[in-house]
């Protein structure tokens, strides 16, 4: 479903690679989880993915299509949670889910919003309050919602739990493990080795800009991910 | 809340790091000097106009001795002789302006009745007026306080925002010198700019560094200083950069656009000048209405303020100059009290307009710079009285010819009276005329300081 | 519903929701009300002044006694700038110029009692009418109200949430635009009930034509917001973080509006510089006696005038004219007068609009001088409604004078001329001054320009939207 394929990209300026020929694919159901320090080159991966950073080489696909030819189609199939979920703080987290699918060209009742923002773990009594006076779990929640409400193919997921307490990261694997459940593609940034080894099919170790390793659901249960996550730092 | 030296030129150094603050001093820089060229070129027409009168004069004179080559007589003569009079541009003109690109220079009279020949416009294009002149005064009014506000109105904010407010709050030892020593520098470098403008300017126009240069400046520099105070409460009271910036803003427009405009129109409501019309037409009547009046009846008016011509033999014929100029000042003395009212209600206005002027300092600052000047209305009043006086002149030295029904040849035109101006100079004015601007620099300057010292006392 | 109508819809409602937009709209309300109201009332009074003194100058004139034809021309009259039609909204230079001008015989009066020269020095930073305020302070609103539209989304992050959406970018770009528009619409909308109220209150304004002119100047004035908007969004777009943006348009607002104008004028000024009064007269003076001088006997024009006046009538002496001759010296010389006095006349009005067209020119770089221009041109209150009065008022001057020194031809003898008078009867054929503000094509000439570096001010920001687009 997703797929980058010898993806290169340098920003001007800088001396080494954001991303160096790195090779993905997470197929229907899959969740990947990408793994590295600050700077390794995931954040620019799923912005490749986005369109919003255009590969120097390479090709990146969603659904077969390439992004750079098809920017608005591939998007229509992706659906994306940021670190920090900001809504427009005057809208409630209703009407902040109703806009945001209405400009994915989707048309919900009002029922059917409450369902969605339900579903995403967010108590029924905030669904009208303004968003200004959201936690940041709350505000995650409503971004879930935001992705669910896309019935999209594919998820790119950018540090979804930092900073969320453990109860919230754990609603947020349960809603994963649901869309994965609906042969939802999943490609997931993070820094949290417990959950990537919990909720991942596979889990890649970059390392500036390239894949160092990449573990299968098998040989993730088999290994330290920690001790291999550190060796591989180490050089 | 004293800064060390040290955090002084810190904190210099950190203001020019961002390229921020050296645009926005350049701009300012070149306004400046834009204004002062501006200016320059404004004022030095003044001069050359004043520097030609001796020449138009001459020219005039010997157009005339054509004319009146064989002699005629003195009323025929005075009749058709205009005298230049003229208001020499003050030392500061260069500065400020004031009204002086929209009066005339020079006002040329004779000696008809005067009141018909002082209120001509100058001849300037009112497309190019009405776009406002550009002079020092304006740049210290108005751009000036921008600057300021632009530079100094995220002291705090910008830090808070970043998040290092904290810990250069810890670093410095207090948040109040470390706001005293960002302020500090800030007002400095714009009033540094200005003082840099005020001595290109002395040395550019040449201007005389008497006391009245001293206290333009010294207005220039307190005008800065209360809108130093107005950014201080803006950088204490607001809590992010946005908000800082629209309070700024907000201050800006209100005290140099809105304000003055919208007190320009209430003032002009307010005290309307309609005498100006009235005396003109009335002026018209009463000299005219004389030509279809007895003539003992025009004689008694100008014999009660010239009574040393009682005695004279009266007028048979149908004209004579000394009935002719009679008249004449029969037209004057029925508008004299329209006059006066004009000049009254001019200067009730102007009144007015400095009473309210405390309220928003650009308008005092404004007042106070084209006063030290020597450009503004009052002057040019009183440049209109200087008028009157040399008209009244012009009668003590025709009037004996007229009377004598002497008959004037050119070679005697040499001996007619010459306009001689005072030497046009600026007043350093008394402290109480600065009285309202330092008042208006007090108030904000205390709500500073009682923001910052309770900002330092919040956790940040 | 599309994505540029939520879009559109969801930012009206961010817009109107924040606690600023109402403060913002009440207090342009209020400065504009009071802006109105006092435009509005002040040329109502200078109407009826000029009403009444017309009345009373007309009352004078008709009421002379017997008198003589040249004391008459003497006597003289007063004629008054008509109000423009849209002066209530914008001013125009008419603060700046004399509205009244005495009319007499030989000489030509420069106007009287410029409203500014009576002002205040400290009041030269602005005219506060609705001109102004729709001119140069709407923008400012604009930018205030749309500074943050796409650079407040960047900052947050909101913005790679909106477009990985799928929202087209161009989309997103006309649906902020019109969303913005949409919370500018009751600003607009206030400025159009001034400028209405203007025409309808508005003592210049007569007619259908008035109207017109209120529509022109709305175009113009939506055109330039249009490009403040369009620029607005296109920094919002660019820059790093909101108060960058706000700085830098507020920046470029007080260098468009405040410094380039006062620049542009001051260059003007110099290209070239008018004459000194004195000089001017000087220069009149000189070629009034170059042509020629009626009190030199051996000047050739007046001698030929009396050779063919005397041929014309087959006499040898001037007193044996059947009509006064000193009447008919006086009609030439008011001709030569007149006629120099066009020459030079045209010669400053030139120059000032040469100045004028400078300004223009700089209107390229300040959109503000443009829409100044147009505002003023279409509400007939400009340099050009100004000297088109006082050509109007000379002519007038002219005529009358001509036309007593006709009388004075045929009805005045020679001998004892100035002895003699005329009945009173005759004041009241002369037709009083009249004189209709300019046409609404001779108001618009030569404001192409102005129009065209509106457009480039919609243009330019619109190029550069397109190719910056919209960033993440």
């Amino acid at each position: 479903m997703l797929a980058a394929e010898t993806l290169s990209k340098r920003f001007p300026g800088a001396a080494a690679p954001a991303v160096d020929r790195l090779n993905l694919k997470v197929a229907p159901g899959e969740l990947f989880a990408l793994l590295g320090p600050n700077g390794a080159g995931k954040t620019t991966t799923i912005n490749c993915f986005l369109g919003f950073v255009p590969a120097d080489s390479g090709r990146v696909t969603v659904d077969g299509l390439d992004v750079a030819s098809e920017p608005l189609e591939t998007k229509r199939r992706l659906a994306y949670i940021p670190e920090q979920v900001n809504l427009y703080d005057f809208l409630s987290g209703l009407e902040n889910l109703d806009y945001f699918s209405q400009l994915a060209g989707h048309r919900y009742s009002k029922p059917e919003l409450r369902r969605l923002l339900t579903e995403a773990g967010l108590q029924p009594e905030a669904h009208e309050r303004r968003v200004r006076g959201y936690s940041k779990g709350m505000r995650q929640k409503v971004g879930i919602a935001i992705a669910l409400a896309k019935r999209a193919k594919a998820l790119l997921l950018d540090e979804p739990t930092s900073g969320l307490d453990p109860s919230a990261s754990h609603e947020f694997s349960q809603v994963l493990h649901r869309l994965r459940a609906q042969n939802v593609a999943i490609l997931m940034a993070t820094h949290d080795l417990f959950r990537a080894r919990e909720d991942a099919n596979r889990v890649g170790i970059m390392r500036q800009g390239r894949l160092v390793h990449i573990l299968s659901a098998a040989e993730l249960r088999q290994t330290d991910l920690e001790k291999l996550y550190l060796e591989a730092m180490a050089g | 809340m004293r800064p060390s030296l040290d955090l002084l030129c810190w904190e210099t150094r950190r203001l020019f790091r961002t390229g921020t603050a050296t645009v926005a001093l350049g701009l300012l820089a070149f306004g400046g000097l834009v204004a002062l060229w501006s200016a320059d070129r404004e004022i030095a027409r003044h001069r050359e106009e004043i520097a030609r009168l001796p020449d138009f004069y001459a020219a005039q004179m010997q157009r005339l001795a054509g004319q009146f080559a064989d002699g005629g007589h003195a009323g025929y003569v005075a009749y058709y002789a205009f005298f230049p009079t003229w208001d020499p541009p003050p030392a500061l003109a260069g500065l400020s302006v004031g009204l002086r690109d929209l009066l005339p220079a020079a006002v040329w009279v004779r000696l008809l009745g005067l009141e018909a020949q002082l209120y001509e416009s100058g001849l300037g294009n009112p497309g190019l007026q009405s776009l406002g002149p550009f002079d020092l005064a304006f740049v210290v009014c108005a751009l000036a306080p921008l600057v300021l506000l632009l530079l100094t109105h995220d002291l705090l904010t910008r830090d808070r925002e970043r998040g290092v407010l904290p810990l250069a709050h810890v670093q410095s030892g207090g948040l109040g010198r470390l706001f005293a020593a960002r302020l500090l520098v800030r007002a400095g470098a714009v009033a540094a700019v200005c003082t840099g403008l005020f001595v290109i300017a002395v040395s550019w126009h040449r201007i005389p560094m008497d006391g009245a240069a001293l206290a333009w400046l010294g207005d220039a520099l307190l005008h800065l200083l209360v809108w130093t105070a107005f950014a201080a409460v803006v950088a204490a009271a607001c809590g992010s950069t946005g908000a800082s910036l629209a309070a700024a803003g907000t201050v800006w427009l209100g005290a140099v656009v809105v304000l003055p405009a919208a007190l320009n129109l209430g003032l002009t409501a307010a005290f309307p000048v309609p005498e100006g019309l009235e005396l003109t037409v009335r002026q018209r009547q009463e000299t005219h209405a004389g030509w279809d009046r007895p003539k003992e009846e025009t004689f008694a008016r100008f014999f009660a303020a010239y009574p040393e011509w009682r005695d004279t033999p009266p007028v048979t014929g149908r004209f004579a100059w000394k009935w002719y100029y009679a008249l004449q000042h029969g037209g004057d003395a029925a508008v004299a009290a329209s006059a006066r009212t004009y000049a009254a209600n001019l200067r009730a206005r102007a009144a007015a307009a400095e009473r309210l002027a405390w309220l928003v300092p650009p308008v005092g600052a404004q007042l106070l710079l084209s006063r030290r000047a020597g450009t503004d209305l009052e002057a040019h009043l009183e440049f209109l009285e200087r008028v009157r006086a040399f008209h009244e002149a012009l009668k003590h030295y025709f009037h004996p010819l007229i009377f004598a029904e002497a008959e004037l040849k050119p070679a005697a035109w040499s001996a007619f009276p010459r306009y001689q101006p005072p030497a046009p100079a600026g007043s350093a004015g008394s402290w109480l005329e600065r009285l309202p601007l330092a008042a208006a620099a007090l108030g904000p300057s205390l709500a500073a300081l009682v923001l910052v010292r309770r900002t330092s006392a919040l956790p940040s | 519903m599309s994505p540029f109508r939520s879009i559109a819809r969801t930012e009206w409602q961010l817009l109107v929701r924040r606690r600023s937009y109402g403060v913002l709209l009440g207090a342009f309300s209020v400065v504009l009300a009071f802006a109105t109201g006092l435009g509005v009332l002040r040329q109502d009074r200078e109407l009826q002044q000029q009403r009444r003194y017309q009345a009373l100058v007309r009352e004078q004139w008709v009421g002379q006694p017997d008198r003589h034809p040249h004391r008459v021309a003497h006597y003289g009259t007063f004629a008054f700038k008509p109000v423009g039609p849209l002066a209530a909204f914008d001013p125009g230079v008419e603060s700046f110029s004399g509205r009244v001008q005495f009319l007499e015989a030989h000489r030509q009066n420069a106007a009287n009692f410029a409203e500014a020269g009576a002002l205040s020095s400290a009041f030269r930073l602005g005219e506060l009418s609705p001109a102004f305020v729709v001119h140069l302070l709407l923008p400012l609103v604009v930018i205030v109200l749309g500074y943050r539209i796409l650079a407040d989304d960047r900052e947050a992050g909101r913005l790679r949430l909106l477009l990985a959406q799928g929202t087209p970018p161009g989309a997103l770009l006309a649906g902020k635009a019109a969303g913005l528009a949409l919370g500018l619409a009751p600003f607009a909308t206030t400025a159009a009930i001034a400028l209405a109220a203007s025409v309808v209150l508005g003592p210049g304004a007569e007619g259908a034509a008035a109207w017109i002119r209120g529509g022109l100047v709305a175009a113009a004035a939506g055109l330039h917001l249009a490009g403040w908007l369009t620029l607005t969004l296109w920094a919002s777009a660019r820059a790093a973080t909101p108060v960058r943006a706000l700085g830098g348009l507020v920046t470029l607002w007080a260098a468009v509006g405040i410094v380039l104008p006062r620049t542009a004028g001051a260059i003007a000024a110099t290209q070239p510089p008018l004459p000194g009064k004195s000089e001017f007269a000087a220069q009149l003076a000189a070629e009034v006696h170059r042509l020629g001088d009626a009190h030199n006997p051996g000047d050739p024009v007046f001698a030929r005038l009396r050779r063919e006046t005397l041929a014309r009538h087959g006499v040898d002496r001037v007193e044996d004219l059947p009509v006064n001759y000193g009447a008919i010296v006086m009609a030439r010389g008011e001709e030569l007068t007149a006629e120099a006095f066009a020459r030079h006349f045209s010669a400053v009005t030139e120059q000032m609009e040469r100045q004028e067209a400078v300004v223009h020119r700089a209107a390229w770089f300040a959109p503000y001088l443009a829409v100044r221009a147009l505002s003023a041109a279409a509400s007939g209150t400009d340099l050009r409604a100004l000297t088109a009065f006082q050509r109007a008022a000379e002519a007038y001057r002219f005529s009358f004078v001509q036309a007593l020194n006709a009388l004075h031809r045929d009805k005045i003898r020679f001998t004892n001329d100035r002895a003699q008078r005329l009945a009173a009867s005759h004041w009241a054929a002369f037709p009083d001054f009249h004189v209709r503000g300019p046409a609404l094509t001779e108001s618009l000439a030569g404001t192409a320009g102005c129009w065209a570096a509106l457009a480039a001010w919609l243009l330019a920001p619109l190029v550069g939207l397109w190719r910056t687009g919209v960033r993440p």
